[in-house]
């Protein structure tokens, strides 16, 4: 397992998984952290796919990263909170895809918000592709982008 | 004793094959070894080994009667072939396809018009081959073994690639059912030479090949590209290829065109990152006529495209609707959304349906059951609240992305004609049988001295929705000399041509019926919807095309048909209803009963205006007694039927009860 960015270089990585006690720089079971009001510094979420952007919301300014669940890969809620954690309320800091990601949803993943994904034990960084931004206007080097996207320009943060 | 055989698909070009005794693989069913309980176990773990390796998929036990044959229908159609064409022998496999070089294609070398359809610049077509690009490198991992099977299968999916009852299938979106005639013979060009000389139109205006092979699919898929076409989005839990009228932008009653936010949602759907792995699949219908000929109250999303008082375009919205397994008429979730707001309140339905859907039971994915489970009045407060909630300048149609958008439709250079047809008058009164084919195959055009008529693809005796290659020509040829290079697919299966001179439409009518293509049937009993069944599918229970053809024997008396009149008849080989049996007039769908195709018998469904789910009447007929039941229905509408009622009127003024009466006799 790697922590990965959009470029696909592979970062450092203090956070600490699967650990449900309150410290500092271990991402905390959503269930576990909405229970308790303060805690050290820098703390993560950990964000089923059934707990919802709504309830994340009202986290978000006690929390220095969101990790957003994946038990399986085809199972697409995650996608939902992260997009609706970005627009609905703003938030700037990082949102991390952890579980069983595959390397043919990075793009998605990272147009919908994601900063960082932890790679899958079965696909090691080298099997994702860095995603090239889309636009694809005259004279650029973007990735072609049928007409109405090119126009509408919604297709997320990169 | 039952004893087993072991059979598999290839992993490059799909095809069946069962393993054999000296454990090997083959592609003849004759040569499959059978196993007893015990010896099955060791074999099984042998034979996956061909999955690890990465050269066989779906291994899997059939049981196996005494005397060697499959004892599931469904295995012995998967060894034989399907029942329907004998003509295509299963094997020699190793000609089954053509060699290449192939000629160039017919888009590299058309000069055809292509009025009506939708304008691609090199921007939207690099992004067509760039997919299948991605899907070449996708097709080489798994053949490589970085991808497993279980990791492909949605990205073939999402690429219309099915792993189907003989082998693979490729589904071809045909856009809000609309082609050019270049299109149409990119698609016959794709069945001649990477298929076996035929496709099938859907009920979802897609066109389906069954026997394309895994390792040509990207170079099928980079043909498809050239002609602006593409599988992307045709299968899987995604936004489907949204559907509407087979007559937009040609009909008279018309209030909207649709084709333009038709286009609009294709876009805006196509590779949306939110919304590729919902909890099931997503269909939106459109629709810009009062009259529903595109059946959007049966779709996830059907949209009414209407005006208001300032004759501004708008759009009613329905979700929910559906067939398959639970019937639903869609739920009106929205009176009324401006044109700047269609795309933001699509998104909105869909985050609602995305975060909330069901994950656990994929026969409760759908939207039609969260809507139900959460109440519909919920429902639209939650996507209330989602929409409001949007960023103001979010995914905004405005004027100027509308009208971008509209200047890629070419408008058809339609003339200024006289109102006055003589040479129509003249063959009308000269000819019964092109009489009778008007009255049938022809739609009122919005354009004085212009009329659309539809190719009916339902001969007696046919598979219905099937083309060959050779016949797609033909109709792009008749697209190219008579409708400006524009031809239309229908959800009831049929080819349209929108904008035909009427003085012209006895002389395209001669050349139909020289090309065995001018059933007069639109409309009619044997315009019967049916899907592929058990002769193609590996989801069916039961055959769809046999049945359909043995009605239309029976049944299939042009005069006759004229007599009994407006009449839909729908066939579904399981209860997935892709033959939409829940909303025809008349609706069939086949069961297994003990290993024995049985078939159930609906009335009163309709997919119109007014659609309603059919009423189950009775118990299933066997095979050979549905002609009969069918028959004895039309009788008994005929005996009780009032001056101008259709079949629908009659049943829902008299209800199902003298059916019964006559098909199961009095209590």
């Amino acid at each position: 397992m790697a922590l990965i960015d959009a470029e696909v270089r592979v970062l450092e990585d203090n956070w600490i998984y699967g650990s449900e006690d309150i410290a500092a720089n271990v991402i905390v079971p959503f269930a576990v952290l909405a229970e308790n009001a303060t805690t050290p510094r820098p703390v993560g979420v950990r964000v089923g796919p059934d707990v919802g952007a709504d309830k994340v919301a009202a986290l978000l300014d006690r929390v220095d990263l969101v990790a957003i669940e994946f038990p399986k890969f085809r199972d697409g809620r995650g996608f939902t909170t992260a997009r609706v954690l970005r627009e609905k309320y703003g938030y700037k800091g990082e949102i991390r895809a952890v579980g069983h990601v595959i390397p043919d949803q990075f793009e998605f993943l990272i147009q919908c918000g994601f900063s960082t994904v932890l790679t899958p034990p079965e696909h090691p960084p080298e099997h994702f592709r860095p995603v090239v931004p889309a636009g694809g206007g005259e004279g650029t080097n973007k990735k072609p982008l049928q007409l109405l996207n090119r126009l509408v320009g919604h297709r997320g943060a990169v | 004793m039952i004893l087993n055989a072991i059979t598999a698909n290839r992993l490059t070009d799909g095809v069946a094959v069962w393993l054999a005794a000296n454990a090997s693989w083959s592609e003849r069913i004759e040569d499959a070894a059978r196993f007893d309980e015990v010896a099955l176990e060791g074999a099984l773990t042998e034979a996956k080994k061909s999955e690890l390796g990465n050269t066989m998929v779906e291994v899997r036990p059939i049981e196996m009667s005494e005397t060697g044959v499959p004892v599931a229908l469904r295995e012995r159609l998967r060894g034989e072939g399907p029942s329907v064409r004998a003509d295509l022998p299963m094997e020699p496999v190793a000609t089954r396809w053509a060699e290449p070089p192939f000629p160039p294609l017919p888009s590299s070398l058309s000069q055809s018009p292509k009025a009506g359809i939708y304008q691609y610049d090199e921007y939207d077509r690099q992004f067509l081959r760039n997919r299948a690009e991605t899907f070449r490198e996708q097709v080489n991992r798994r053949l490589a073994g970085e991808l497993s099977e279980d990791e492909f299968k949605p990205l073939r999916l999402m690429n219309g690639l099915y792993l189907q009852l003989h082998g693979y299938m490729l589904r071809v979106a045909i856009p809000y059912g609309i082609l050019s005639s270049t299109q149409l013979r990119q698609l016959g060009y794709i069945a001649r030479y990477y298929d076996r000389g035929y496709g099938h139109f859907t009920t979802r205006q897609n066109i389906q090949y069954n026997w394309p092979r895994l390792v040509d699919t990207p170079d099928i898929l980079a043909a498809l590209a050239e002609a602006d076409l593409h599988g992307i989005q045709t299968s899987g839990n995604c936004i489907r290829n949204v559907t509407t009228d087979q007559f937009a932008g040609a009909a008279a009653d018309e209030l909207v065109d649709p084709r333009l936010y038709a286009e609009i949602l294709r876009q805006w759907s196509t590779d949306h990152p939110e919304f590729t792995y919902l909890p099931r699949k997503f269909k939106i219908a459109l629709t810009g006529s009062p009259h529903d000929r595109a059946a959007v109250r049966v779709h996830d999303i059907g949209i009414l495209a209407k005006r208001n008082e300032q004759g501004e375009p708008g759009f009613q919205f329905w979700v929910g609707g559906g067939l398959g397994r639970t019937p639903v008429i869609g739920t009106l979730v929205r009176e009324w959304v401006p044109v700047r707001e269609l795309l933001r309140y699509s998104e909105a339905i869909l985050r609602v349906y995305n975060a909330l859907g069901r994950r656990d039971n994929i026969y409760k994915a759908r939207i039609k059951i969260l809507v139900r489970e959460m109440k519909p009045e919920n429902f639209i407060r939650q996507v209330e609240e989602e929409y409001a909630s949007m960023p103001a300048d979010y995914c905004v149609l405005t004027d100027e992305i509308v009208e971008a958008v509209a200047q890629r439709f070419v408008t058809p250079p339609l003339e200024d004609l006289s109102a006055e047809t003589p040479v129509l008058d003249a063959a009308l009164k000269a000819d019964a049988d092109f009489a009778r084919w008007v009255k049938t195959n022809t739609q009122a055009h919005f354009k004085p001295g212009y009329i659309s008529f539809s190719i009916s693809l339902k001969p007696v005796g046919g598979i219905p929705g099937d083309a060959s290659a050779d016949e797609m020509d033909f109709m792009a040829d008749l697209a190219d000399e008579y409708s400006f290079g524009e031809a239309r697919v229908s959800h009831e299966q049929n080819i349209i041509l929108p904008h035909v001179r009427i003085e012209k439409l006895y002389e395209v009518w001669q050349k139909l019926v020289a090309a065995k293509l001018a059933t007069p049937n639109i409309g009619l009993l044997t315009n019967i919807i049916a899907c592929p069944g058990m002769d193609y599918c590996a989801l069916a229970t039961a055959r769809s095309i046999p049945v359909a053809q043995a009605i239309a024997h029976k049944l299939g008396d042009v005069e006759r048909q004229h007599e009994i009149g407006k009449l839909d008849l729908n066939i579904s080989g399981c209860i997935n209803a892709c033959g939409h049996h829940h909303v025809g007039n008349i609706g069939l769908l086949g069961v297994d009963r003990n290993g024995s195709e049985l078939y159930q018998l609906t009335l009163g469904g309709s997919s119109d205006e007014n659609a309603s789910i059919g009423t189950i009447v009775g118990p299933g007929f066997d095979p050979e007694r549905v002609p009969e039941a069918i028959d004895t229905v039309v009788n008994t509408y005929i005996a009780e039927r009032q001056t101008g009622e259709r079949f629908i009127d009659t049943y829902r003024r008299i209800g199902a009860k003298p059916f019964k009466e006559a098909l199961y006799g009095a209590d």
